[in-house]
């Protein structure tokens, strides 16, 4: 895997955007003379014309791909792709009075063709076991719904945690951890990153749920907001804890908190 | 990604708006009056991020109002000359654009693209207006540094007291404040909203953003005590959940003398009471 910042990648995508904005206002000269923009089969077809007129025919970096890629939103509106590097796409829509609108760029994972290795019963056996694992953890994820709000119970003060959590959010199928720790902004530049670095930037810490009861509790989702110097986190977990459960015991960054579940 | 490609393109993004608006016309204006009514015909585009276009002449040095302004101006055989200010560095990127929507060769000017000596009352008036805004920049670099040191660690956990649960049982129909966290430094409210249906999430406007709409409502708090509360920032907790779970924070901190914190939706009050500190 290559690093994403590398500046070959940059000169492809400035080529690609440039590509296309040019051939958004050839394709746009003329539907405004008649009002709309034709139908989707000419109007791919003009913008596959348009872009080897504009790019000298420079093949596409997909071979099954046209360099521009054109498409019928509505008879006033289209959307345009220009793929660019493995994997990347520049996408921009645009409307008859001259508006992109729903712009952006796409990364995509490019893969490669292995011939499946020859594996003997036991190693057959170890991997089956793995996916039943993890196909019985995926469906204990897709439980939690969060869409029947209960109520929210407050975690008691951490003064020294590092970690503090702050409360959790029941649901009728599972609950929210909202948690809170310091960030620091990365000392490294984005642009001189490399893949490792990029992918061992920080984590959210481990989290992990006990009742009084024993409930054997799963992660389900979640998600972090916040600054540059602080995250703000929301760790899903299924089940519900039970209605006799008198207690939730959250550890999280080394300390535990207690919280107390009953009303 | 290079400075000058990406200049280009949004040279190019903006072009496109005189070509939309050209409508049939078989040619573009090529005086004033013709030129200015075709800005007035402009499409706006998305509301939060406004484009400021105007009239130059033909021949006369190249206008820096400061204002990222595009420059439009007759280019003869029916077209324009698109150019697009660069205010920061007294730039700009032109091209003329026929109106088919072919374009001729980019290019690029340094300020005025004429010698110092050249310069006309209007340029050396531009010039000293950006070296006037530059310097204060320069001046308000200071408190502007520390105004992010402040909101980069208003909430940092140093600065948490506690969280305060919401009352059960609120109106699940409309917007239900889950907890707010006391800071020394201000308070988050953290709340959940209904989701909208599918069918208002796909609005016809490209630019409308009803899940932001939905997903931030007006939202006021009180004190009881008068304490003047700004938002400071929104935060998407989670914008795929239904309902939508999401936080607004605001400043200053809530008073420790404070009994009760009243969150306010369009239709809805939430009293939160706040016990012992």
């Amino acid at each position: 895997m290559s690093p994403p910042f590398e500046n070959e990648l940059d000169d492809a995508q400035e080529a690609a955007g440039i590509l296309l904005l040019r051939v958004a206002l050839a394709l746009l000269g003329e539907a405004r003379l008649r009002g709309n923009f034709g139908d989707d089969a000419e109007l791919a077809e003009q913008a596959t014309a348009l872009a080897a007129e504009f790019d000298g025919g420079v093949p596409s970096p997909y071979p099954k791909r046209p360099p521009i890629e054109g498409s019928l939103l509505r008879p006033d509106r289209i959307s345009l792709s220009a793929p660019f590097g493995e994997g990347g796409s520049i996408v921009e829509s645009l409307g008859l009075d001259g508006i992109l609108f729903d712009g952006g760029t796409a990364f995509g994972v490019t893969s490669k063709q292995v011939e499946p290795k020859e594996m003997n019963p036991e190693e057959r056996a170890d991997l089956e076991r793995r996916q039943a694992k993890g196909r019985a953890e995926q469906e204990r994820r897709l439980r939690f719904t969060a869409s029947g709000f209960v109520r929210s119970v407050a975690a008691p003060s951490q003064p020294s945690a590092t970690v503090p959590i702050l409360a959790i959010e029941l649901f009728e199928d599972g609950f929210y951890v909202e948690f809170t720790y310091d960030t620091e902004p990365p000392t490294f530049d984005l642009d001189e990153m490399t893949t490792e670095q990029f992918l061992a930037r920080e984590k959210d810490p481990e989290i992990t749920v006990e009742d009084d009861l024993g409930t054997e509790y799963f992660e389900s989702g979640g998600g972090c907001g916040g600054g540059v110097r602080v995250s703000h986190s929301s760790r899903g977990f299924v089940p519900a804890p039970p209605p006799n459960a008198r207690v939730l015991h959250i550890t999280a960054g080394g300390a535990s908190v207690e919280l107390d579940l009953q009303p | 990604m290079a400075l000058a490609s990406i200049e280009r393109r949004e040279l190019l993004e903006m072009a496109l708006r005189p070509l939309g608006a050209l409508g049939a016309g078989a040619e573009f204006p090529q005086d004033e009056a013709g030129i200015e009514a075709l800005i007035g015909r402009l499409a706006e585009g998305r509301p939060s991020e406004p484009k400021r276009f105007a009239y130059e002449d033909h021949g006369q040095l190249p206008r820096y109002d400061g204002k990222w302004t595009t420059w439009l101006s007759p280019a003869g055989d029916g077209a324009l000359r698109v150019r697009q200010e660069h205010p920061w560095d007294l730039t700009s990127e032109a091209v003329v654009l026929h109106p088919d929507g072919r374009i001729g060769e980019f290019e690029s000017i340094d300020g005025f693209g004429v010698p110092d000596s050249e310069l006309t009352d209007q340029a050396l008036a531009d010039h000293a207006a950006h070296e006037r805004h530059a310097r204060e920049v320069a001046e308000q670099e200071p408190e502007r540094e520390q105004q992010l040191e402040e909101e980069q660690t208003r909430f940092r956990t140093g600065n948490l007291i506690r969280a305060v649960a919401a009352p059960p049982g609120q109106v699940p129909t409309g917007p239900i404040v889950a907890y707010v966290a006391l800071y020394k430094t201000g308070v988050m409210i953290n709340y959940l909203v209904p989701r909208p249906s599918q069918e208002e999430l796909e609005p016809d406007d490209p630019f409308a953003e009803p899940l932001t709409e939905a997903i931030f409502p007006r939202l006021e708090i009180k004190d009881g005590l008068g304490t003047d509360f700004r938002s400071v920032d929104i935060d998407y907790v989670d914008a795929n959940s239904s309902p939508l779970r999401a936080r607004v924070s605001f400043a200053p901190a809530v008073p420790t003398t404070a009994r009760s914190l009243w969150i306010s939706f369009a239709t809805t009050v939430v009293e939160i009471e706040l016990g012992a500190s």
